[in-house]
């Protein structure tokens, strides 16, 4: 059968750039295949996703080798619009790709503009919205649908059009757990129902591996690896650790098989992790028994003994215009020291909440003290001193002109002398590994210096408070890694440290507390161990232990605790268990 | 919670909202073309505070009609000054400069000059309006649907609907940018002077210009992807309807605006050229 997509010798340089974004990559899909494009930030991903439907080359111009070919058409040869009726495109950022007044307009837009008659695209409508289980929200606006229900309604407006291939970059990457593994979901209902071929960028292993065919991965502008998701996450990329993250249960058997224990495949899904697993137990006869969780064994004391909080909030109500109630009546402390991280759906009020503790927002009804500041009447660049707040995109705080006037903005405002301003600036760079890049414009740099560089300007304050607002939101996960073990670095030097993020993977590993919050309020509020192993009221508010904890709680009957949390943790249980101990 | 096209229109059900979008940009044209066949203050103050009703009839919120008069204020007050001293005749009330052979006659404030400044400054304001007052009720799809059946170009409709899709974005990311100055001990956006306030701008305007041509690429990517612009004959899901009601208005409008332009180019019907002219009118 002749692959649907197929790329011959593709090289592509963006207009003014010195490198190839890709080169040489020939790739070929098959009609109907669910193929995941991986990789590091900067590998060429989004640029090979916009070749595919002929924006590379004819809206972003620049030097274009080699031929792309998809559905028997030339993309060269094609207009932009001609292809979008064969290949539907959705991106990462939900707000930009959806314009229109309501849904039905926004899934009605593309139909309209190819000149499908209004009855067809009446039909559409209703097939799409069905298949994508979007009944109900026909008239409501996208701005006031959850992040996972746009990014539905993203791929519901390119289905319209009935494309042969939808293409997504990075689609999942601003959403909650739950909200990515429905639209993975959603993809493998298109792909069995409609014969839809899928090419998706994502940094999500464990979805991947359960939901794909084939797996792309990219380095450098260069295809590196492509084959199916078992042989690619058996050892290769376990090996190369480094540069992509294999799901947790692959690992976990990876590193069995090192310790000794004989398996004879290796897991990338949860459930074949969990027959292996079992398999391998019942052959050993290992009896059954209750499950102690970890948290009874080593009762992990609090951070904060005889210590004065330094954050308290009591009563906290934030109700924004319009009378949409974001915070409702939340209580806590926040001890000097702690990690915390903040966890919950799209839309559950954890920026609103974390706004407060800075005063960037102030409350309807309560308060907020930080120290024994009063944040109702303190300012915001007074209390910048003691809480610095890190965006989760550095381009919203990057405004100076050089690396260096950049890092010393902060200690030039608190009215420090220019020479303690420079031993600041000269220590805050050396420590972070940015004083080769003292001069240059921040603007600039690549996205995980630009990272660096906004985390330098808050430290430079030494506040003792630092919030983190999902920092590795679209970080590749090198970047990631680095983010938060800077982050945890400073944690240990004293530094308390409020994190908002999706990703349970680095929750499970550095966190001290997690605060849960689910529609303005708190759900869950306790150790990771605690909170993990309520896996049913997480999935109120979207949320979904780490893979590894989930295969644990799935193993209780043999005695696995119910709150593991990391793949180490995981491999020393299995030890104890398989000898009889424990 | 971030949004982008929303959040420029706002919700209601009153006749404005309801008229079909083409209605509402013959209706805006009718308010510039006003705003241009008049010179006198007092007709133009009429037309201005007729555009100002139709703002309360269709009650959008107040703080809109400040942040437009905000940002116009100072430039408003510049022109009155200049036009008092730069209109070359007219009963003189002060004269700062004497005549002199380089600027002839210019120097003098006049009571014509302010007069004159007035109603450019209400033009300028006329025309603030009413822009924003079709963009506030109509919601932007919905608009460019108008536009492009009155057959306006598709190039200038692209253009149009992009820097409308962009707009909120841009006071986001002002707001996100000054929020991160601010949490840097920036002190002069909370209690600084005007001036200090105003000077805070300048170093936004690297980042800001760099993420709206970002953020303009993508939507382009976003919008060519669903073939926008593709096909001579567009089907029009939604088909918006020129009702009894807009017919009527419409023809209202343009019966007016003949009587107008009539009773201006014949009787100098709102039009004055000296102070005396105007002075007759108010005894």
């Amino acid at each position: 059968m002749e692959p649907i997509i197929s790329i011959r010798d593709l090289s592509y340089k963006y207009y003014r750039s010195d490198d190839y974004a890709i080169m040489d990559v020939n790739l070929d899909v098959n009609r109907g295949e669910f193929v995941a494009i991986m990789g590091p930030t900067g590998a060429g991903k989004s640029t090979l996703c916009l070749t595919l439907n002929g924006s590379i080359p004819k809206i972003l111009s620049g030097t274009f080798k080699g031929t792309v070919i998809v559905n028997s058409l030339n993309t060269l040869e094609e207009t932009v619009q001609k292809l979008a009726s064969q290949v539907g495109m959705v991106f990462q950022n939900p707000n930009l790709q959806l314009f229109c007044f309501d849904v039905e307009s926004e899934l009605a837009f593309g139909p309209e503009n190819l000149g499908v008659e209004r009855e067809e695209i009446r039909r559409r409508i209703r097939e799409v919205v069905k298949l994508l289980r979007l009944e109900g929200l026909e008239k409501r606006s996208p701005a006031e649908l959850s992040g996972g229900q746009k990014q539905a309604v993203a791929i519901g407006a390119a289905l319209t059009m009935n494309p042969a291939i939808l293409v997504l970059d990075e689609p999942t990457s601003n959403l909650d757990p739950i909200g990515t593994k429905q639209i993975f979901e959603i993809l493998k209902r298109l792909k069995s129902q409609k014969d839809i071929t899928v090419v998706m960028v994502s940094h999500k292993s464990e979805e991947i591996a359960e939901f794909v065919d084939r797996v792309v991965i990219m380095d450098k502008g260069k295809i590196t690896l492509n084959d199916i998701p078992h042989r690619i996450f058996e050892q290769k990329i376990v090996e190369e650790k480094k540069y992509i993250r294999p799901p947790q249960v692959s690992e976990a058997i990876y590193k069995l098989k090192q310790r000794g224990y004989k398996f004879d495949k290796t897991p990338v899904t949860l459930e074949e992790a969990y027959k292996i697993i079992k398999e391998y137990l019942e052959k050993n006869n290992v009896k059954k028994k209750e499950p102690i969780p970890i948290s009874e064994e080593k009762a992990t004391k609090p951070i904060h003994t005889e210590k004065e909080p330094i954050i308290r909030v009591r009563n906290l109500w934030h109700i924004y215009k319009g009378n949409v109630v974001a915070i409702k009546n939340v209580n806590f402390d926040i001890y000097p020291g702690e990690f915390v991280a903040i966890i919950g759906q799209n839309g559950a009020g954890k920026t609103t909440l974390v706004k407060h503790f800075n005063a960037l927002l102030k409350p309807t009804k309560g308060f907020v003290m930080v120290k024994d500041y009063d944040t109702r009447v303190k300012r915001v660049s007074e209390l910048s001193k003691y809480v610095g707040y890190i965006y989760q995109n550095p381009d919203d705080q990057l405004f100076a002109e050089s690396v260096e006037d950049e890092v010393a903005f902060g200690p030039r405002n608190m009215g420090l002398s220019e020479e303690e301003v420079e031993k600041i600036v000269t220590e805050i760079l050396e420590n972070l590994h940015l004083s080769h890049l003292r001069k240059e414009h921040p603007i600039s740099l690549s996205l995980g210096d630009r990272h660096r560089v906004a985390v330098a300007s808050v430290l430079a304050m030494k506040p003792e408070v630092i919030i983190l607002d999902e920092p590795t939101t679209g970080q590749d996960f090198m970047g990631s890694r680095e983010i938060v073990s800077l982050t945890n670095e400073l944690n240990k030097q004293g530094k308390t440290i409020i994190m908002i993020t999706h990703d349970m993977y680095l929750v499970a590993e550095y966190a001290h507390r997690v605060i849960v919050l689910s529609q303005g309020e708190i759900l869950l509020d306790g150790s990771p161990r605690e909170v993990f192993s309520k896996p049913e009221i997480l999935a109120q508010t979207f949320i979904e232990p780490p893979q590894i904890t989930k295969l644990s709680q799935k193993l209780g009957d043999f005695g696995f605790p119910p709150d593991i949390l990391t793949v180490d943790e995981f491999c020393d249980v299995f030890g104890k268990i398989v000898s009889g101990g424990a | 919670m971030s949004s982008r096209g929303y959040v420029l229109y706002f919700e209601g059900d009153t006749l404005i909202h309801k008229f079909d979008p083409r209605t509402k940009i013959i209706l805006m044209l009718y308010f510039v073309a006003l705003a241009f066949i008049f010179n006198h203050p007092i007709h133009l103050g009429i037309v201005l505070l007729v555009a100002l009703a139709i703002w309360f009839y269709a009650k959008i919120p107040m703080r809109e009609v400040s942040t437009v008069y905000k940002y116009v204020y100072g430039t408003l007050a510049l022109i009155i000054v200049i036009q008092a001293l730069a209109f070359p005749e007219g009963l003189e009330i002060l004269r700062l400069i004497p005549p002199n052979p380089l600027l002839g006659n210019v120097g003098a404030l006049t009571v014509d000059g302010i007069v004159y400044g007035i109603a450019i400054s209400e033009r300028i304001l006329i025309i603030m309006l009413i822009g924003p007052l079709v963009i506030y009720t109509t919601p932007l799809d919905r608009l460019i649907l108008g536009m492009i059946k009155l057959k306006v170009p598709y190039t200038l409709t692209f253009i149009m609907s992009t820097a409308l899709n962009l707009l909120p974005s841009v006071q986001i990311e002002v707001k996100n940018i000054q929020e991160a100055q601010m949490a840097r001990a920036f002190t002069k956006l909370e209690t600084g002077s005007f001036t200090e306030r105003m000077r805070a701008y300048i170093p936004l305007m690297v980042p800001l210009i760099v993420s709206e041509i970002r953020s303009s690429m993508l939507l382009s990517l976003a919008m060519s992807a669903r073939a926008f612009g593709v096909a001579k004959k567009r089907t029009f899901y939604h088909e918006i309807i020129m009702t009894t009601k807009d017919k009527v208005t419409v023809a209202v409008l343009i019966i007016s605006l003949a009587i107008l332009v009539y009773l201006r180019v014949f009787y100098g019907f709102g039009y004055y050229e000296r102070l005396s002219d105007l002075l007759r009118i108010l005894w």
